[in-house]
């Protein structure tokens, strides 16, 4: 087996079933769409690998490129529903400033998701994942930090960021009242 | 993370992939020994894991990432030809060096993709079909050498694995599911499948022989697992 191919085959079997997982969770259950997904994500990968600094662990870069591609393909078959979740987020808060239904509520989380898939057009992948982990999952910034190998203050500093500019998005995007 | 709250998904995930460290990790392992209902979704995760490389193998991926130009029905026409009984080779396993003795017993699993994708365990005696793509799956007391024989509906002898190869192949225990893949051939039938494991490299060609005049396959030195089924 080539060098490549013994280190494709390595990362492969080590961290392809999470992000089959992470797709399919984010994709409403759609298998082959997740298929898809974490094929592209691992050619994309291995594609970019050269240029990674090695600063996150590959599980963090995968993790956050099926988060994106996986949003990305939510956004493109999205239709907009015209309701938005208020967004907002304290820094000093431990827990997640946006209370979604319950974890079994599946159904507005995929809600959440949708929403957050239109507000994050444009962000990077980081910013992403932070924000969907946070406002439609329900994590905490520590829970956050420890998934994406970066500070919480890293996180709170990127969810600030990002909730300045969703809202700014949201307002455009929140349909008129009909007269 | 509180005693309260549940490991969130991306961590169990990480850490299922070994992939957690330092304080994070402490957390995730004080949460599972404290909670029963914790460790039971690790071990469904595994489970789930080991599924999905069966079904998903990294073979064809990894085929696309050394070949990024060939158009994606390429790698398929291998496959054509395997429905006349050839077989793909993806990857040979890694080469290590045999333990000195042998504890437990040897098994052979076969999983069939069918046609509309979905795979199956196949227990002994069951139906397949031409076309059927099949792996297989090794369990072994340790490292060795295997090779996987077959004999048709027609009587006719084939090393599956490694394929019309002369003698065994490693095996690595810590990768049970072999790489190779075949498409079954339209030879209808019984056909049983031997799994040969042995703590040296052995040759196959006396093992073969044994095939081919209705033995099975016996030596000294080597264990032996089978399985059938009726090909219609």
């Amino acid at each position: 087996m080539a060098p490549a191919t013994a280190r494709f085959d390595e990362l492969y079997r080590r961290f392809a079933p999470a992000v089959f997982r992470r797709a399919k969770s984010l994709l409403g259950g759609d298998e082959a769409e997740a298929r898809d997904v974490t094929q592209d994500v691992f050619l994309g990968y291995f594609k970019l690998e050269a240029k990674l600094t090695g600063a996150a662990s590959a599980f963090t870069v995968l993790y956050q490129m099926a988060t994106y591609q996986s949003v990305d393909r939510l956004r493109r078959r999205a239709r907009w529903s015209g309701r938005l979740q208020p967004l907002h987020h304290d820094e000093e808060h431990e827990g997640p400033a946006l209370q979604l239904p319950s974890p079994e509520d599946g159904a507005a989380r995929v809600e959440a998701t949708h929403d957050l898939a239109l507000l994050t057009k444009g962000e990077d992948e980081q910013t992403l994942t932070c924000a969907l982990l946070y406002f439609a999952e329900g994590y905490t910034t520590q829970e956050i930090a420890d998934t994406l190998d970066v500070s919480r203050k890293t996180v709170s500093r990127a969810l600030a960021a990002f909730a300045a500019r969703a809202t700014k998005r949201a307002e455009r995007l929140t349909p008129k009242e009909a007269t | 993370m509180s005693d309260q709250r549940p490991i969130p998904q991306a961590l169990l995930e990480r850490y299922a992939a070994g992939d957690l460290s330092g304080e994070a990790l402490e957390r995730v392992e004080r949460a599972l020994a404290s909670s029963p209902a914790e460790k039971a979704r690790l071990d469904e995760l595994r489970a789930d894991s080991a599924a999905f490389l069966v079904q998903q193998p990294p073979g064809p991926v990894a085929a696309k990432l050394e070949a990024p130009a060939r158009p994606r029905w390429m790698f398929w026409v291998p496959l054509v030809a395997l429905a006349a009984g050839l077989l793909v080779f993806i990857a040979a396993p890694p080469v290590e060096e045999p333990d000195s003795s042998v504890k437990g017993a040897v098994g052979l699993t076969a999983f069939r993709q069918r046609a509309d994708g979905t795979v199956e365990t196949l227990t002994r005696g069951q139906l397949v079909r031409p076309g059927d793509a099949v792996r297989f799956q090794v369990t072994a007391p340790g490292p060795g050498f295997v090779a996987v024989l077959s004999r048709d509906g027609a009587r006719k002898a084939t090393t599956y694995h490694p394929f019309n190869g002369p003698r065994a192949v490693a095996f690595d225990p810590k990768q049970p599911l072999l790489e190779t893949a075949i498409a079954l051939d339209d030879v209808k039938g019984r056909e049983t499948v031997w799994l040969v494991f042995g703590q040296q490299a052995f040759e196959l060609a006396p093992l073969m022989k044994q095939l081919e005049e209705g033995r099975e396959p016996s030596a000294a030195g080597l264990s032996v697992a089978s399985l059938e089924w009726m090909k219609e």
